[in-house]
């Protein structure tokens, strides 16, 4: 109760026996869930406008959702500090591709060379996912000397900064009111692509030795110091690996919806994100992208009838705060009978003849 | 002058939200996010009783929302109890959300108007200064509240039991300390300052609002981390510490500047964990055992 009590079984053993096999399948897996999220983004897209909107949401929440796994996933600390990034993302991509003349009104008394600055969409998005990067990797140096529950309040304590900042900083953000004129150029194409690089970064993330090394503390913290795994520096690399992917996100974010404020990234998105990843399975690469997948579907279905549209043959008004209410009650249902999420943390494994005949030649050895 | 009595109003209120906090994470190592849940289930009830006589309202909601936070540790906190600590706190914001969005779904998401106590927010003078009476208000209700709460947990079973257990939970259960009773005794007594300081905001600020609960369970986070997180003195201090912090910013920043007192602040607070990151006040109970 006071503190989790380490019990030693043969469970880890077992599992890193199987190791091998299962990091080959797990990219078997990988890829063929990559051709099916393709298949199934471009087949949706093309049914009617309401699927192409759905799909372009899905794929950019899997975007964020996956660099926010980076971090949380691979290292057990909980953030709630990378909206921060996701909003870096989309108001540094916004400043220098919105069109110098729009700027000129919009923002008046804007610097001139961030006047001038005017990107296409691309290397906006990389600007911005850079300057989150970078301001990941500064405010990691201090919070990732902290863990547990004081890492969780200084990434809250993060969060909160932002949107003061952001809110107050009239000159440079606009303000509280929205930001508006982003050019809207996010296309399902593109989305995916960035998805597909996100989820393929964040898997050669968990099977490189600095994943492997944030992991296993994530494991046991102790027994890793124990093994000479310093932790600060393993979190702090994925720390700022997941502000740079978050903020690509929030770039394509922002070029999708146009305008967006402040208030658009706190709390309750926060909470959205954090859902589907502990929804999936916080642990694992298939947990982010299955609680992605799944949180999106209930939230589409439910937003839906919120907004008088109807489902199929159903047509219920449902009444503002149903898609929270009904997520929540997920989330917690989730915590009470399966800790580990849909998932419970472990990858998507092709099964096939190739990988058996790879155990038992182990089994054999062994 | 007026100052002075700015900080320590604002103090007062910041110490209780952090000492509610404090006692359920003590007891539980919960930290409990849908604390500001139980400040806007006091702001309604406060709306829904309105017409009473202010005794009877302050009763109500007191009950209120001890049964309340009661409820909750049944429902959604029992059932995770002792799993780590991401499960806690993800159980915790569900939780948090869960009771916005059904105060959302009931009454809107728009912030109402409530005429309770309109009368305190009178000033009256005292050695010259005028002061509202509801920062005296508060600060009584504060002195009385943390009184009380000192002498339960020193003088009464429950109370030393609770002590106990926040110090070493096993060994607490061992000795014969029921781990049902002590974590509802915390529920309820924070359930009861969260009832109290619900009173006190909207005696001062006259709304309510179904995220009205985000602002003091962000300030009861941050002065709970600045006393030392799991000790309940660390906790009344930090509240105090963090109310002076909040007033000599508001009075310090230039008036450019004002609007980003709350970033000042939350940033003190990173630069405080980063010093002493186990609070002011630390408490061997944080530190893991292997």
């Amino acid at each position: 109760m006071a503190g989790p009590t380490h019990v030693a079984t043969a469970e880890p053993r077992r599992a890193r026996a199987r190791q091998v096999p299962e990091a080959w399948g797990a990219a078997g897996g990988l890829v063929a869930g990559l051709i099916a999220l393709t298949l199934l983004s471009i087949g949706l897209a093309g049914l009617s406008f309401g699927f192409h909107e759905f799909v372009l949401t899905v794929l950019i929440n899997l975007i964020l959702v996956v660099g926010m796994y980076i971090f949380i996933g691979n290292s057990g600390v909980l953030s709630f500090g990378h909206i921060s990034f996701m909003a870096m993302g989309a108001y540094v991509a916004a400043l220098v591709s919105i069109p110098t003349a729009q700027k000129q009104f919009v923002l008046p008394d804007l610097p001139h060379w961030l006047t001038n600055a005017q990107f296409a969409t691309v290397p906006s998005i990389l600007i911005g996912a850079v300057f989150a990067g970078i301001v990941g990797f500064i405010v990691g140096i201090p919070l990732m000397r902290l863990s547990g529950i004081a890492a969780s309040i200084a990434t809250l304590a993060l969060l909160v900064i932002t949107n003061v900042v952001l809110g107050e900083w009239e000159t440079v953000t606009g303000g509280r009111t929205a930001l508006v004129g982003v050019p809207i150029t996010t296309t399902i194409g593109a989305a995916l692509a960035w998805c597909v690089l996100t989820i393929v970064t964040a898997w050669l993330f968990q099977r490189s030795r600095v994943g492997l090394r944030l992991r296993g503390s994530r494991e046991d913290p102790v027994a890793a110091r124990a093994a000479g795994i310093g932790i600060t520096r393993e979190r702090l690399i994925a720390f700022a690996i997941s502000a740079f992917v978050v903020g690509i996100g929030g770039g394509l974010y922002g070029h999708r919806i146009g305008s967006f404020a402040p208030n658009d990234f706190y709390f309750h998105i926060t909470f959205f994100l954090i859902a589907m990843l502990v929804i999936g399975g916080i642990k694992s690469l298939s947990g982010a992208v299955v609680g992605t997948l799944t949180v999106s579907v209930i939230q589409e279905i439910i937003g839906r009838l919120e907004n008088g549209e109807g489902v199929g043959p159903i047509h219920l008004h449902l009444r503002d705060g149903v898609t929270d209410a009904v997520l929540a009650i997920l989330v917690l249902l989730i915590m009470l009978l399966r800790p580990g999420g849909i998932t419970g943390g472990r990858e998507l494994v092709l099964p096939s003849r190739t990988m058996r005949i790879f155990r038992r030649r182990r089994e054999l050895a062994a | 002058m007026q100052h002075v009595f700015d900080a320590f109003s604002l103090g007062s209120l910041d110490a209780m939200l952090a000492l509610g906090i404090a006692l359920v994470f003590g007891v539980m190592h919960l930290v409990n996010f849908a604390h500001g849940e139980l400040v806007m289930i006091g702001g309604f009830t406060i709306f829904l009783t309105a017409g009473l006589p202010w005794p009877m309202i302050v009763i109500i909601v007191l009950l209120v929302v001890a049964i309340a936070a009661l409820l909750m540790e049944r429902i959604a906190f029992r059932p995770v109890r002792g799993a780590d600590p991401t499960t806690l706190l993800v159980t915790s914001f569900a939780v948090s959300i869960l009771l916005q969005s059904v105060a959302a779904i009931i009454w809107g998401r728009r912030a109402k108007g409530v005429d309770f106590a309109s009368g305190l927010s009178e000033p009256v003078t005292i050695f010259g200064t005028r002061i509202a009476i509801v920062d005296l208000v508060s600060i009584g209700v504060a002195v009385v509240l943390v009184a009380g709460l000192a002498i339960f947990l020193t003088r009464t079973a429950t109370g030393t039991a609770m002590r106990a257990a926040a110090e070493d939970f096993v060994m607490a259960r061992l000795l014969g300390v029921s781990a049902n009773r002590v974590i509802a005794a915390a529920f309820a007594l924070s359930g009861i300052l969260a009832g109290a300081a619900s009173l006190l905001l909207v005696a001062s600020t006259g709304t309510i609002q179904s995220n009205m609960g985000l602002q003091p369970v962000l300030v009861g986070f941050v002065a709970t981390v600045i006393g030392g997180v799991g000790s309940l003195v660390g906790a009344a201090l930090g509240g105090f510490l963090l109310g002076v912090l909040t007033v000599t910013m508001q009075v310090a920043l230039p008036l450019e500047a004002r609007g980003y007192r709350d970033a000042a602040v939350f940033a003190i607070v990173i630069v405080i964990l980063l010093v002493r990151p186990s609070g002011l006040v630390s408490s061997a109970a944080l530190e893991e055992r292997v």
